[in-house]
């Protein structure tokens, strides 16, 4: 299934980038503004993002403030979502604990972009050892059960936000390489390479200025993915012990609660909004990366 | 066909070359050295850096390695900390319960995923396949871990339908074929959950890869020589619309083992997941590395498994 425009969308961007990025943009945003799941993603992703950042304004307690005479109290007029074993309340833990989770996404999104559209691309680009080398590597990781292995990294090495943005991202980057190579592949005997290459220009300025840039869309897309698992790793990650520590609130850590049989069954306002709020912005993201892999790329498939 | 298969056997060889080195970096870098335990504390200084010389304690790290990976393809993987015997008879207790678990989520997720994919792109854009689209997103986005903790809640304990954990009811006589139904019965929670997550993602290729056929040109010749529609999409196009279907299937494999970690730990049920978790809150490294080489291996194989059924079911794949 290789479409005619696709080809046809790139072979302007080498004439006149400037001019075809904003038109790329609208299309894409039309394109959006006709997926209703799409629009709601990027509401819910929107109000959350500004929740996150505005959360000292919009919350009425102290993050870790302990009140021991008001524990494990259910939701009411004062504490909108009741308050945990140690009477701090859950409403606001819940604010600040989406900087975490989303920071957690996106950070381990950076990295393994980068990381994964580097080797791609070198890989790519220069082929027979260097590519066999990369692309073994990247078999190797994906041998590896992600979950196992990011569990077995964070008793090594530790738990903690940065470790685990650290670990995120070093076990999601080899998706992304081997787009970014597949691209790469098609990418490098077309004609405007080998023009560069004729001019003189070094294979790094080729890779850096020519052709990552052309694989960007793909990237996009699986980039939005990669937030979304980011967020369930952090979540996971927690919930086990293994994440985020106390008192800094993840919805993680908020979900360990619940390996407390009696919270699990009786104290539902303490476990349920963390991983409703998991839930939501995760389907948020996946709804918003599809519409973008719909706008951007129709022929990439899962 | 039997020259793709070895060379497929061959590429196998560096990507485990690959994970025995993780793996091993990763024994290294665990905290603590393994033995301290297991030495009687009132043994001199001397005598125990004696023993561990001769147990190849202080061996440069290439010599170590070497060692170990003569030791593990014979089978011996180190020493429980937890459980002081060695860690491949305390793995193959366990590896069971999980695979029960995983294949139980895995054949429910393809008798589910693959009707539905299909009936949801023989009818796109009605609102059967809207219900379906939106089936699968909420399946795909749902943290394993907090559907389970819904479902004990929920159906478990509030309504009593299920057990809450674990494998099989404490302190009961009973027949082979209550402790069979008892079992059954205490699976339907876990499978549910590990195998609605890989239900979504089946569904979804199914789905798409079905579309993708439809739009082919046989299909349309198919069509204008006056078939049946079910016949155009049973026999005709199904066959080819499952190809890449089966291949995810035999990947999926893979994810189910590694999801099974928080499946198994929200539910008790006595298989690999718990017992790598158990044994990193109880820091028995021996134990969580050599779980990990093993499902690693595992996964391994149901790549290759993909592979090799991908070119075996097509005949338009070219061996080169």
């Amino acid at each position: 299934m290789r479409d005619a425009d696709s080809s046809c969308d790139e072979c302007p961007t080498q004439s006149d980038p400037v001019q075809t990025e904003n038109s790329t943009l609208k299309t894409v945003l039309n394109k959006i503004r006709n997926n209703a799941l799409a629009i709601f993603g990027l509401c819910f992703l929107s109000a959350l993002i500004l929740a996150a950042v505005f959360a000292p304004w919009i919350t009425f307690f102290d993050r870790d403030h302990i009140d021991m005479a008001l524990i494990s109290q259910p939701p009411s007029l004062t504490h909108w979502l009741g308050t945990d074993e140690l009477g701090r309340d859950v409403y606001t833990r819940l604010i600040y604990g989406a900087r975490v989770s989303l920071s957690v996404g996106l950070v381990s999104t950076c990295i393994s972009v980068l990381i994964g559209v580097f080797l791609g691309a070198v890989g790519g680009y220069f082929g027979k050892a260097v590519d066999s080398i990369i692309m073994r590597t990247v078999d190797v990781f994906m041998c590896f059960p992600f979950y196992l292995i990011a569990v077995v990294m964070a008793a090594i090495i530790g738990p903690s936000i940065l470790n685990l943005m650290f670990i995120a991202g070093i076990l999601n980057w080899p998706k992304i390489s081997r787009i970014v190579r597949a691209e790469v592949l098609s990418l490098k005997h077309r004609e405007f390479i080998e023009a560069s290459r004729a001019l003189g220009l070094s294979s790094g300025k080729i890779i850096l200025k020519h052709i990552i840039p052309n694989t960007m869309a793909p990237v996009i897309v699986y980039a939005t993915l990669g937030i979304a698992q980011g967020i369930l790793m952090e979540a996971g990650m927690s919930y086990l012990g293994l994440g985020v520590k106390q008192p800094i609130p993840s919805w993680g850590n908020m979900l360990a609660a619940a390996q407390d049989f009696s919270v699990l069954v009786a104290q539902w306002w303490l476990w349920i909004p963390p991983g409703a709020m998991v839930f939501l912005s995760v389907l948020s993201i996946n709804f918003l990366g599809d519409g973008l892999r719909d706008a951007l790329d129709p022929k990439i498939a899962e | 066909m039997r020259k793709y298969i070895a060379r497929r056997l061959l590429l196998m060889i560096p990507v485990l070359i690959g994970i025995s080195i993780v793996i091993f970096a990763l024994i290294n870098l665990a905290p603590g050295d393994p033995y301290t335990s297991m030495i009687d504390p009132n043994i001199s200084a001397d005598d125990k850096r004696v023993m561990l010389e001769a147990i190849g304690y202080y061996d440069s790290l290439p010599v170590k390695y070497l060692k170990w990976v003569g030791r593990a393809v014979r089978g011996d993987l180190g020493y429980s900390i937890r459980y002081k015997e060695p860690v491949i008879h305390v793995i193959s207790r366990n590896l069971g319960n999980t695979l029960l678990l995983s294949i139980s989520a895995l054949i429910l997720s393809v008798v589910l995923a693959v009707p539905l994919g299909v009936i949801s792109a023989t009818r796109k854009n009605t609102f059967f396949d809207n219900l379906i689209t939106v089936f699968s997103f909420i399946g795909l986005s749902i943290p394993v871990f907090f559907f389970g903790m819904l479902m004990i809640k929920f159906l478990a304990f509030d309504l009593n339908l299920f057990p809450i954990s674990g494998m099989a009811s404490i302190g009961q006589e009973m027949t082979p074929l209550q402790a069979l139904i008892d079992l059954l019965h205490h699976m339907v929670l876990p499978v549910t959950v590990l195998g609605m997550v890989n239900m979504a993602q089946l569904m979804r290729y199914t789905r798409s890869s079905m579309l993708e056929v439809i739009m082919q040109d046989y299909v349309r010749t198919a069509r204008a020589k006056g078939l049946k529609e079910r016949v155009v999409i049973y026999k005709h196009a199904l066959k080819n619309a499952l190809i890449p279907v089966i291949t995810v299937v035999c990947i999926s494999i893979g994810y189910l083992l590694s999801g099974a970690l928080l499946t198994e730990t929200v539910f008790s049920w006595p298989g690999m997941g718990t017992l790598v978790y158990q044994s990193i809150l109880n820091r028995d490294y021996p134990l969580v590395t050599a779980s990990t080489l093993v499902i690693s291996l595992f996964i391994l194989l149901s790549n290759l498994l993909a592979d090799i059924f991908y070119a075996v079911i097509d005949p338009r794949i070219k061996f080169d």
